[in-house]
């Protein structure tokens, strides 16, 4: 999502509403709750919520591990729009005129307490599409003795879609995710992308299988709220559309992708380094007898 | 006893209507939001249109040309079935034209711009490609389209 | 059965069948514009002289037109419809439901191209 710098660099007014809201599970009302808070320059949502959880109500509970937008944990709604608790100010959606900030779970996830989701699902669709490089040759696969060549151009074609953190934001964006179960997601689809794109990838054909089934690819109809949603840039719209035509042409038999080969890792290949011009050779002495010659002094000695 | 039937659990899930509203995102952020929701509104005018205009122009067929043109009467003019029918032709320009930018984008995946590392100011390529702009150009030339039909229909 | 078949071909010949669409539909309005066959208005350009002999002489563009078009609609609106739930019932009738009206409404639009009387 573009972020808007003057936004975010203001100071939030004074104080601010937030109404959050809550569910309780083991009665299952849902209500929302007004707090009051005290702000400061640079107070993003998530230390909002801290400062609530710490000062007001010890009972409000919410998801949250890196603090810096790495670990995608913290998705919530803010005032309609999934974000990144931890990377949206709280000057960015509060103004002087309306100091109030709505703070929701995550839509179309299940809500298990106030703004905690259930990523089951999520990672369940994730898993179905195989998210791991597969190679023909197992041995190698596991116990690897040679390298993948890979140029930096075949890098560049997946490394966007290599970044998410699996968030949930842009599931929680899509209007077909919200009505379809067996929709498998911008997310789990983005990074089928991902590993069809990768020329490391050999298996491509039984990801293309999965991906051909009813409610998968073919339900994406470009809405790109995924795209706009992603903190991370990832793109996922642009990923579904390539991967749409790839199964097109994979349908029609047209479909062909270069994998790379495994080649010798870099310094077997490489030549030694030569010595510099002004190093002397001493006659009469070679290196390699030298390194085999038995040091004067053993060694257990020296250690003592 | 699992943790489900202790305790009870809320689907947030948005349903139906995040097809038909802009729910989660602003219309100005994410037009092909907006085109989205209006091509499934128009797709589903035009089934109809498409049903009704089968069945009427069977007319010619089953009952002769003297009801055909008694039928096409009642397009002269403005009362409510040419009124539906504008309608049904307001969404078919829609439909069509930006049916033409879905083809490049969805089915031939042009149009979207190639990928790239992410730097300020955080764009989606997707979203700053030609694409976006072909929103826009969709939105003006269904517009113009439409007056054009009417025009025609009406005025001519 | 619709259901049987692989939903990447119903999806493949859904954007074919957009692509046909556009040519053809701007050819079935284009023949509505009064200059061309030298009328007075819009009305007039569907009187049956010049409707018979559209009939005739494009009927196979016509039923190919009313091929694709209910095709891409009730393929467009069946794939709506299953988006909404994913009851197994559900999906049945939804898909017998698209194959009775997609067959009625080209066995209708076919038997007005070949039962057109002359006028
Ligand atoms: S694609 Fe973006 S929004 Fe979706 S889970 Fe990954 S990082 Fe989050
Ligand atoms: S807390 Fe880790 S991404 Fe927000």
């Amino acid at each position: 999502m573009p972020i808007d710098l003057k936004a975010v660099t203001r100071k939030p007014p004074e104080t601010v509403r937030f109404y959050v809201k809550r569910f309780d599970p083991e009665t299952g009302r849902v209500w929302w709750q007004v707090y009051e808070v005290k702000t400061y320059r640079g107070m993003t949502i998530l230390d909002a919520l801290l400062k609530i959880k710490s000062e007001i109500d010890h009972s409000l509970s919410f998801r949250y591990s890196c603090r810096m937008g790495v670990c995608g944990s913290c998705g919530v709604v803010v005032n309609g729009e999934p974000r990144l608790a931890c990377q949206t100010q709280v000057a960015e959606k509060a103004t002087v005129s309306k100091p109030e900030i709505r703070v929701e779970p995550l839509y179309n996830f299940i809500v298990l307490r106030d703004l905690i989701t259930d990523f089951t699902e999520f990672f369940e669709k994730h898993r179905r599409i195989k998210p791991y490089i597969i190679r023909r040759d197992l041995g190698e696969r596991e116990k690897p003795t040679l390298e993948y060549s890979q140029s930096p151009e075949e890098l560049s074609q997946y490394y966007e879609y290599s970044l998410c953190i699996m968030c949930g934001l842009c599931d929680a964006s899509c209007p077909v995710y919200a009505s379809d179960k067996l929709f498998l997601g911008p997310q789990a689809l983005a990074q089928a992308y991902r590993f069809i794109a990768d020329t490391r990838d050999e298996m491509w054909a039984l990801r293309l299988e999965e991906l051909d089934k009813e409610g998968s690819t073919y339900k994406c109809h470009f809405a790109a709220s995924c795209s706009y949603v992603c903190p991370k840039v990832v793109d996922p719209a642009a990923a579904i559309q390539r991967l749409r035509s790839i199964l097109f042409k994979y349908k029609l038999r047209l479909y062909r992708k270069k994998v790379s080969n495994v080649v010798p890792p870099m310094e077997v290949k490489a030549k030694p380094t030569p010595l510099p011009p002004e190093a002397t050779v001493i006659e009469n002495v070679s290196l390699e007898k030298l390194e085999e010659e038995k040091p004067l002094i053993p060694i257990d000695k020296l250690i003592e | 006893m699992t943790i489900k039937s202790r305790f009870k659990v809320l689907d947030n899930r948005l349903g139906v209507k995040a097809s038909f509203l802009p729910i989660g995102v602003t219309i100005a952020g994410n037009p092909e939001r907006l085109a989205f929701i209006l091509h499934r509104i128009t797709g589903i005018i035009l089934v109809g249109f498409i049903a009704a205009h089968i069945i009427s122009t069977n007319t010619l067929a089953r009952e002769g040309w003297e009801a055909w043109i008694e039928e096409v009467r009642n397009l002269e003019g403005l009362n409510p079935i040419s009124l539906l029918f504008i309608i049904a032709m307001g969404a078919l320009s829609f439909h069509s034209i930006n049916g033409i930018r879905l083809i490049m984008v969805e089915f031939l995946s042009l149009w979207i711009g190639r990928p790239e590392k992410p730097k300020p100011p955080y764009d989606p390529p997707s979203l700053k490609s030609f694409q976006r702009k072909a929103i826009y150009a969709t939105f003006i030339l269904a517009l113009i389209a439409w007056v054009a039909i009417i025009y025609v229909m009406l005025i001519w | 059965m619709m259901s049987m078949v692989r939903p990447g071909y119903l999806s493949l010949i859904q954007y074919v069948s957009a692509i046909i669409l556009i040519f053809l539909i701007s050819w079935h309005l284009i023949l509505r514009f009064p200059p061309l066959h030298g009328v007075e208005s819009f009305i007039d350009t569907m009187k049956p002289e010049i409707l018979y002999e559209e009939i005739t002489v494009y009927g196979v563009l016509l039923v190919l037109l009313l091929v694709a078009a209910v095709f891409h609609g009730v393929n467009g609106i069946r794939s709506m419809l299953l988006e909404w739930s994913s009851n197994k019932y559900w999906t049945l009738i939804v898909n017998l439901l698209a194959i009775i009206v997609f067959l009625v409404l080209i066995v209708v639009g076919i038997h007005t191209v070949l039962y057109v009387t002359p006028p």
